[in-house]
């Protein structure tokens, strides 16, 4: 990433990278008391801005407008962690490299990506959406990726093999090879100026005559020596865990373990700032033929929390429930999903890790009682799918007007037009009927008012009838679908003889006629 | 034929209904005392009719009356309180509620009648739920009484839908009741609604009372004829007396 420490600033400011093309932009740095470039943009570099050169020489080069700001190479540094630690999902392996550089080892991850130059088509895309001017060098090894990268032959280089990686750095000069600059300097002076004619060299005196370094790389970037790569670690979970002498097989001290772990992960979760949103009790235990197993059990919260009275709650039907097999011999408390959560000072003085939640509905007043704590609770043990709440979608299709979706699940409410809402409240029934159950009706004549439905295998006189309300299809939907309820419907009211109050459909399309809904 | 209800307000409708299940009334200060039970209720098959209907429980009772004793729970409480529907056969249309109400339901799915039973005994005791509606065909004495108990200990109330036939069984419910529909001039839905059972309250006051839905907020419009009992409805079901 050539410009690493440009392409993060215009990145923090929310430029985007071609904006630079209109104004040249330098970082500057304070060296020996004269002002000089430590980092420049693209236009800059084409405009032959170079690192080192003063600033003034800088602004004589850049025709136009020069924009100039300290160069921080600290946060450089920590945004290029980070960036390692993002990289990671392409590959586990990842390390930074320089200031400006990421290396990424990718063995093994040709299953899940494919060629390699498919993943690095992936990668560049990736780089250029976070703005950022990236080159990419694929090969063998270490070195040889780092020099290809760095070659200028385009914003991918791949070699598959290594004598394709030798015959590409043969041609490349010996600066890539990561020597230092007066190593550089003592090879040009006895004419070396390309790899391989480093390579041609008696390999008896290069260490000797230009450095130890010198052969060091060159073997690297062979692949004759061993580098060792250090890769970032992705973010750890927030978890404690519990280790016991031998296999055990009392309850009870299960269960006095678990209370321990839920004390000392929230305990963990108040030391790092953050509240678990989803918690995985991880058992081993002997099996019949005590092999070790390892069971997960998840729990998701409706909202984080760090109460430790609250996560025991819900853990503790889990752990009594819990089968030890010949013995569990460790138990492990994660926060698979832990948000940043600050302590708060509340003004009902209670303690400033507490969880209390305004109710989630609307009208609450202050103090109200959480409903997600129940929600928790019942989803703990029934499942995340079984709590539901209502979810109302603005169509005029009936049985796509409302929904369900899991209780635990933060969600927003969608806005809903009121108005429409509550003009149809009355003319809608209790209960909805999924799917529609097809009825049988008898007209006086074929668009005068109905005389009798026979439903569910019983015949009913009909009484009163309202209607007919149309509703019309989804016209985005009807060509491709081969649902019955994507037809035009005339809607009625029926009150049969008995008193009972049916809601009756009859599509357009095919004449049938439906019973939808009740008001029983 | 059945005179032409009156339109009431909500006062005068709640206080119909607080007659039909003998709430006790404090006659100095004209306040209700609540009393949190168990009620059960039932759609009954009217007589002559072809039953179409009999599988199904009496939803829009079921959630006004659930609805009615939140909302006794919320003006006592003063805040909002959920109204948590235990099991799908109880979950009603949204779209047929006013929006606030939509908003307020916690709908339960559970797996087994034991998970339905411990899921509103949560939910009861629960500050936010003012009262459980449920599906509680199949369930025996015990999980009744365990439910009853903790309605009386939390103030909340269950209300749940039964079968026919179940309201013939043993129960701990302090109110056990039929919903028939009944025919209706009025262009809305029409029930009558008649306590079969009523243990440890006043034996006398009505026990039927001829209700119709009236508005979104599911409050029922109550016939002013018959509740006064100047005009004699016979019941139109076919049903059992129960001690």
């Amino acid at each position: 990433m050539p410009r690493w420490p440009t392409d993060r600033w215009q990145r923090r400011r929310g430029i985007g990278r071609r904006r630079s093309v209109e104004t040249g932009l330098v970082l500057a740095t304070t060296r020996a008391g004269r002002r000089e470039v430590a980092a420049c943009c693209a236009r800059a570099w084409r405009e032959c801005v170079r690192p080192g050169m003063t600033l003034s020489q800088a602004g004589a080069l850049v025709a136009g407008e020069l924009a100039v700001d300290e160069h921080e190479p600290g946060a450089d540094a920590a945004a290029l962690t980070a960036l390692a630690r993002w990289s990671t999902r392409w590959t586990p392996r990842v390390a930074t490299d320089g200031a400006d550089g990421l290396m990424l080892d990718m063995t093994g991850c040709d299953r899940l990506w494919g060629k390699p130059g498919r993943m690095a088509r992936r990668v560049l895309d990736a780089m250029d959406r976070l703005g950022v001017e990236t080159r990419i060098g694929i090969a063998p090894t270490r070195g040889g990726a780092w020099a290809l990268a760095r070659s200028g032959g385009g914003a991918v280089v791949i070699t598959d093999t290594m004598q394709s990686l030798v015959d590409r750095l043969d041609a490349l000069p010996p600066a890539l090879l990561r020597v230092e600059p007066a190593e550089v300097d003592g090879l040009a002076e006895v004419g070396v100026e390309r790899i391989g004619e480093l390579r041609a060299l008696p390999r008896e005196g290069l260490a000797d005559r230009f450095g130890a370094g010198v052969l060091r790389r060159l073997d690297q970037a062979l692949g004759l020596v061993d580098e060792p790569m250090e890769s970032v670690h992705g973010w750890t979970p927030p978890s404690v865990a519990r280790r016991f002498d031998g296999p055990v097989l009392n309850a009870e001290a299960i269960a006095l373990a678990s209370r321990e772990l839920v004390d000392g992960l929230c305990a963990e979760l108040v030391r790092r700032r953050r509240a678990a949103g989803r918690v995985r009790l991880s058992v081993e235990r002997l099996d019949e033929r005590l092999h070790t197993q390892i069971a997960h059990r998840e729990i998701e919260l409706s909202r984080p929390t760090r109460q430790a009275k609250h996560l025991w709650t819900l853990l503790s039907p889990i752990v009594e429930r819990m089968h030890l097999g010949r013995g569990v011999e460790a138990m492990t408390l994660t926060a698979t999903r832990a948000p940043r959560r600050e302590d708060r000072q509340l003004s009902t003085g209670l303690d400033s890790t507490g969880d209390v939640q305004p109710s989630e509905l609307p009208g609450a007043g202050a103090g109200a009682p959480a409903l997600p704590g129940v929600v928790d609770v019942l989803s703990a043990r029934l499942g995340r799918e079984a709590v539901r709440r209502v979810e109302l979608i603005d169509t005029h299709v009936p049985e796509a007007a409302a929904t369900t979706r899991p209780a635990c699940e933060a969600r927003e409410d969608r806005q809903v037009n009121k108005d429409r809402h509550e003009a149809l409240t009355t003319v809608r029934p209790t209960v909805l009927m999924d799917p529609p159950e097809p009825a049988e009706v008898v007209l006086m004549n074929p668009e005068g008012p109905l005389m009798s439905l026979r439903w569910r295998e019983r015949q009913a006189r009909v009484i009163t009838s309202v209607g007919p309300e149309r509703i019309a299809p989804r016209w985005w939907r009807v060509r491709a679908s081969t649902s019955i309820h994507d037809a035009a419907r005339d809607y009625y009211r029926l009150q049969d003889d008995a008193g009972r109050w049916l809601w009756v459909y009859r599509s357009l399309t095919t004449g049938r006629w439906h019973v939808h809904g009740l008001w029983p | 034929m059945h005179p032409t209800p009156a339109q009431t307000d909500m006062t005068l409708v709640r206080d119909r209904i607080q007659d039909l299940l003998d709430r006790d009334r404090d006659q100095s200060t004209h306040a209700s005392r609540h009393r949190a039970a168990l009620s059960e209720w039932a759609l009954a098959e009217p007589v002559g009719a072809d039953a179409g209907t009999g599988s199904l429980l009496p939803v829009t009772w079921l959630i006004a009356e659930g609805l009615r004793q939140a909302e006794e729970v919320q003006v006592s409480a003063r805040m909002t309180c959920a109204l948590a529907c235990i099991g799908r056969a109880c979950w009603p249309y949204p779209r047929g509620l006013k929006l606030d109400v939509a908003q307020r339901l916690l709908l339960v799915d559970p797996p087994t009648p034991d998970d339905a039973v411990w899921a509103a005994e949560r939910c009861i005791r629960n500050e936010a739920i003012g009262a459980v509606v449920m599906d509680g065909r199949g369930l025996g004495m015990t999980a009744t009484r365990r439910l009853h108990l903790a309605a009386r200990a939390t103030g909340r109330s269950v209300v749940m839908g039964r079968k026919r036939e179940e309201l013939r069984r043993p129960s701990a419910a302090s109110v056990r009741g039929v919903v028939c529909p009944e025919v209706s001039e009025t262009g809305r839905p029409r029930w009558s609604v008649e306590v079969l059972h009523r243990k440890g309250l006043r034996s006398e006051g009505p026990r039927r009372r001829v209700v119709e839905r009236c508005g979104a907020a599911m409050a029922f419009v109550v016939d002013a004829a018959v509740a006064d009992g100047s005009v004699a409805t016979p019941p139109r079901y076919r049903s059992a007396a129960i001690g």
